[in-house]
């Protein structure tokens, strides 16, 4: 018992390290960081590449620890802090969200390119802090032998606990602290610099994160994905210390590692409860807690997060809106839309095809995100577990051999499997009734790891690896691929319409009010819960739809796909194309099934869709009437044209990244220049400062050009641009092209303004 | 005697501790206005919270047309004919001004049914027109919103912003309206306006008003009785000539200031 309890003990204490570093930075900047399991592992590879990596420095401990942890993890969490944190105190608690699941995609993939000695996979064994190799027999309790790691990570939780509680209580900083976390405006008031404050705490957050981090790697190794059990370890504790308590989370977090491991030792050899159940342990803890708060008188629904919301949402009479557009620029995308759906077939081979096949059925998975968070605002992470429900059902709906058969035609399977996702759709948003959009954006995340432990890990589920087999619909064998483009693009037609008549209609002026204001909506008379409700089933259904359409295209349906990590990955890059727009749920899903496949093939749909709406900028800003403006747009498309022409050419996949670097860097600088010769009047003045930001740019991308690239960077580019494009546009719901069409015409909106004041201030002046 | 339209006796609330509300009733007859002021924190706008249901009392009851809704949602007692606007405004930001009252009327006329939303999905969902039913167009004219009808919410000024709060509320057609601090943001012109429009709504359609205000001139001149709360608790409820005269709201909203310290003189 004593083992269990003890390896207990120190799995929790790591969780609590790491909870308190959460809590920190969310009671100081309202910002709940999702990524914060990922900067403990970049502290941590960090570290282990100072210390342990053969080819790196390889330091002594007493260096690299302090190194690691007490300057390169501050620094990180300043830079961050800097960059993005700071900007998102005033945002909206969606955007922030996303923000911060942008970050959990962008920064491991940026790990892995600064250091490729992670996919050699060489460190099987981290040191951890004390002892190198680690000392198994360190110091006995009980009888049982505690080694030098879990030593150094009880000893580390305790100090941190004390260190905190004195600082916290009886130091001025303390002080400044607990006051900027309870006002943030009456501390300003006051004298204390809540900005200071903040990045302090972001320093501290970021530190023990790293703490953890490093503590942690003995435990499970330096692989990305085991750090996703670090983070859930610290939400659950978050979640029971409800956000703000640190003695609660503390506590908590400690009991959750030990209720784990000693559930090993109890665990039944066979039956249900043999598989998965340690690893749900948390996820099962964070529920309880969530339903117990949620339905204490109030519910956990006006916590600072709603009520933040509100203080950041007074943004009345400072946004200039758009007028929304009208005529044939509304219906320009839906019939571009369907014109490049239907040429597909008749451009690519049938191996292309099958990609964007797989591409389309992602599109329909995509468009649940567009009802959840782009019609009902609300975060969900399960969205790829209710995609897996609808593929594994279908697969066992069809097979012959499995005792969920059910001799049905393979597209009737199909529709019922996305049946079988709805229920569970209606569970994860029953508790959204009495909780807030943070606690069930936790919620999901707890939901959708759960499914992965418990079910997916199971025999009938992963099949030994192999995946179960899911046929196609109407007999279409593996070769026909033409007839099964045409099917998935059909349900994404269907579905696609179906969510742009209910936004349309009186549906979507309920979701729209949700969406701003639930108390306003209730008292307008809209059932906030019945919504929801409905969002959620349909969303779920979709889900379903499109995962069974996705692994009956692939023909095996394996947990890998319908992976949390995956999800992620899939609602940042959903975010970065347009989280309100279905040509977006489109384009979304076209780039990650081509993103594993070729490069090269983003790049030049990158390009084309860059050549298009700088084009599309041009022809609305009506300077296409203007020579220069026309010659301008025909250069334009030679250049793109040309370009992609002869990057498709190219197919090897360290060519194409370097092209995307060069093309990302003149673009850059052409930007940079472009915007110095606006905002300098005289163009004497500016010329010669474009003309040198121009050089530079073409400097730095011959550099780029002799870059050499490591495997990781040609693999890990597309991530990075995933998650950074989350992090740039979570604003802008309708996405990338949407937010370029809408700055042209912003800016035309408010030259026109201007001009008529103009006229008035002229007409006044005359008059007089 | 009828039954009020709205009636709350013995509301109490607590927030942690806190004594918001202690035993307080308010009763509004069909087509009267209520006015109710007392000094920041007296627990108006809890009231108002335990009136609409966004708030649940401790103890106490509210009926409305003689059902006891205490326990019902506010969705519910808005399809009984409650509605409300809100102190810290509630628009919805992404919503033109005609979309808030267009919603709020189909919402009155129940279609968010599944049926409902199974036809939107179809496709035969009707769209927020330019041409909206009547009372639309009625009741942007009364509050002098036509020029702003095509305006997200979000880009108007606060005083506008107001305006829009008390025509979505009367956009549902309700029999009584809970107004929170409607004239504060508004100009002087403004505030004329707003009391105009409220003064044609109850005669053209007997709906009944609570008013909740700071502006007590203008409170005042618009209610029937008025109910003066303090720290939680009723201090004085009768008619607007009796509160104008009672010392003890001198005291609360004005403080007694001690004879012959001249601390109020000029």
């Amino acid at each position: 018992m004593t083992p269990y309890i003890i390896a207990g003990l120190v799995t929790g204490c790591v969780y609590a390290i790491s909870a308190l570093g959460l809590v920190l930075t969310y009671t100081s900047s309202r910002v709940f960081n999702f990524a914060h399991g990922v900067v403990a592992w970049t502290v941590a590879v960090v570290y282990y590449w100072l210390h342990q990596y053969s080819h790196g420095p390889r330091l002594p401990i007493p260096v690299a620890a302090p190194l690691a942890i007490l300057v390169f993890a501050p620094l990180l969490g300043l830079v961050l802090n800097q960059v993005l944190f700071r900007r998102l105190t005033d945002a909206t608690p969606t955007v922030r969200l996303v923000s911060t699941v942008g970050l959990w995609v962008a920064l491991p993939a940026l790990v892995k390119i600064v250091f490729p000695f992670l996919v050699e996979k060489e460190i099987f064994q981290p040191d951890g802090l004390v002892h190198n190799p680690p000392d198994p027999q360190f110091l006995r309790v009980f009888g049982t032998w505690v080694n030098s790691n879990q030593f150094a990570v009880i000893v580390s939780a305790v100090v941190i606990a004390v260190g905190a509680t004195l600082v916290l209580r009886l130091t001025p900083v303390g002080l400044a602290t607990r006051a900027a976390v309870d006002h943030p405006r009456n501390a300003a008031i006051h004298g204390i610099d809540t900005e200071r404050v903040t990045a302090g705490a972001w320093m501290a957050g970021t530190m023990l994160a790293g703490l953890a981090g490093v503590l942690f790697a003995p435990l499970v190794g330096l692989q990305e994905f085991a750090f996703t059990l670090l983070l859930v370890g610290s939400f659950v504790a978050v979640v029971i210390g409800r956000m703000s308590s640190l003695p609660l989370a503390f506590v908590g977090a400690v009991a959750v590692g030990i209720l784990q491991q000693v559930w090993v030792k109890f665990q039944p050899e066979t039956g249900f409860f043999s598989v998965g159940m340690s690893a749900s342990i948390p996820f099962l803890v964070m529920v309880v807690f969530l339903v117990v708060y949620g339905l204490r008188s109030g519910g956990l629904r006006r916590e600072a997060f709603t009520r933040d919301a509100r203080a950041a949402g007074g943004g009345h009479g400072e946004v200039p809106a758009l007028p929304p557009s009208h005529g044939w620029r509304r219906a320009a995308g839906p019939i571009v839309l369907v014109a490049v759906l239907a040429v597909v077939p008749a451009v690519f081979d049938s191996y292309w095809l099958n990609i964007f096949t797989v591409g389309v059925a992602l599109g329909i998975v995509y468009l649940s995100y567009t009802l959840v968070a782009g019609e009902g605002g609300i975060i969900s992470l399960a969205q790829v577990t209710f995609a897996g429900i609808g593929a594994f059902a279908a697969a066992r709906f069809t097979d012959v051999a499995d005792s969920w058969h059910l001799g049905v035609p393979v597209w009737v399977a199909i529709l019922l499997a996305a049946l079988v996702a709805v229920p569970f759709g209606l569970l994860v948003a029953l508790p959204s009734l009495r909780i807030g959009d943070l606690y069930l954006a936790l919620l999901t995340v707890g939901f959708a790891l759960l499914v992965q432990e418990f079910v997916w890990k199971r025999v009938e589920f992963e099949n030994f690896g192999a995946g179960r087999l899911l046929p196609r619909p109407f007999g279409i064998s593996l070769d026909g691929r033409t007839e099964m483009y045409v099917v998935v693009t059909a349900v994404f037609l269907v579905c696609a319409l179906l969510i742009v008549n209910l936004r349309r209609a009186t549906a979507g002026l309920v979701f729209a009010a949700l969406r701003s204001s639930e108390a306003a909506a209730s008292t307008t008379g809209i059932s906030v819960v019945r919504a929801k409700l409905v969002l959620f089933a349909v969303s779920a259904f979709v889900a379903g739809l499109g995962g069974a359409l996705l692994g009956s295209t692939i023909g095996t349906v394996t947990p890998r796909s319908f992976d949390v990590l995956v999800g992620v990955v899939w609602l940042a890059i959903i975010v970065t194309w347009g989280i309100r727009s279905v040509t977006g749920a489109l384009l979304a899903g076209i780039l990650f099934a081509v993103a594993p496949f070729k490069i090269a093939a983003i790049l030049v749909l990158s390009l084309l869709l860059a050549v298009g709406g700088f084009g599309a900028r041009i022809v609305l800003s009506g300077a296409a009437r203007r020579p220069g403006g026309l010659a301008g747009l025909a250069g334009l498309a030679v250049v793109g044209g040309g370009l992609s022409v002869l990057m498709w050419d190219r197919t090897s996949d360290a060519t194409a990244v370097h092209i995307i670097l060069v093309l990302v860097v003149l673009a850059v600088g052409v930007g940079v220049a472009v915007r110095l010769h606006r905002r300098g009047g005289a163009p004497t003045t500016t010329l010669p400062v474009t003309v040198a930001v121009g050089l530079a740019t073409v400097a730095a991308a011959a550099w780029t050009v002799t870059w050499s690239l490591s495997n990781a960077t040609v693999h890990e580019v597309p991530t990075v641009l995933f998650g950074l494009g989350a992090i740039g546009l979570a604003r802008e719901p309708r996405g990338v092209i949407q937010d370029l069409v809408d700055r042209q015409r912003l800016r035309r909106f408010q030259d026109q303004e201007r001009r008529e004041e103009d006229a008035l201030a002229l007409d006044a002046g005359v008059g007089r | 005697m009828t039954t009020p339209l709205l009636a709350a006796t013995g509301i109490t609330v607590h927030f942690s501790g806190v004594v918001a509300l202690d035993d307080v009733a308010l009763t509004v007859p069909e087509g009267r206005t209520i006015g109710l002021v007392g000094p920041n924190g007296a627990g108006k706008t809890t009231l108002f919270g335990v009136l609409s249901g966004l708030v649940r009392p401790r103890s106490g009851s509210v009926t409305l047309r003689g059902t006891d809704v205490t326990r019902r949602s506010p969705q519910a007692r808005a399809r009984l004919g409650l509605s409300r606007t809100f102190q810290r405004m509630e628009l919805f930001t992404e919503l033109t001004v005609r979309e808030h009252l267009v919603l709020a009327q189909r919402v009155r006329d129940g279609r968010q049914s599944l049926v409902g939303f199974a036809r939107d999905l179809s496709g035969a969902g009707e769209r927020p027109g330019r041409s909206e039913v009547a009372t639309v167009e009625a009741i942007l004219d009364l509050l002098g919103l036509r020029a702003v009808a095509e305006r997200p919410a979000l880009s108007l000024p606060l005083g506008t912003g107001r305006l829009v709060e008390v025509a979505r509320a009367l956009a549902a057609e309700p029999s009584v309206v809970l107004l929170d601090e409607p004239s504060s943001g508004l100009d002087p012109h403004e505030t004329e306006q707003l009391g105009e429009a409220l003064r044609r709504v109850r005669a053209e359609r007997g709906t009944a008003f609570v008013l909740v205000e700071h502006n007590v001139e203008f409170v005042l001149a618009l209610s029937d009785r008025v109910t003066v709360l303090d720290f939680g608790r009723v201090l004085v409820e009768g008619t607007p000539d009796d509160v104008r005269a009672s010392a003890e709201v001198q005291a609360a909203y004005f403080g007694t200031a001690p004879v012959g310290t001249g601390g109020e003189t000029p």
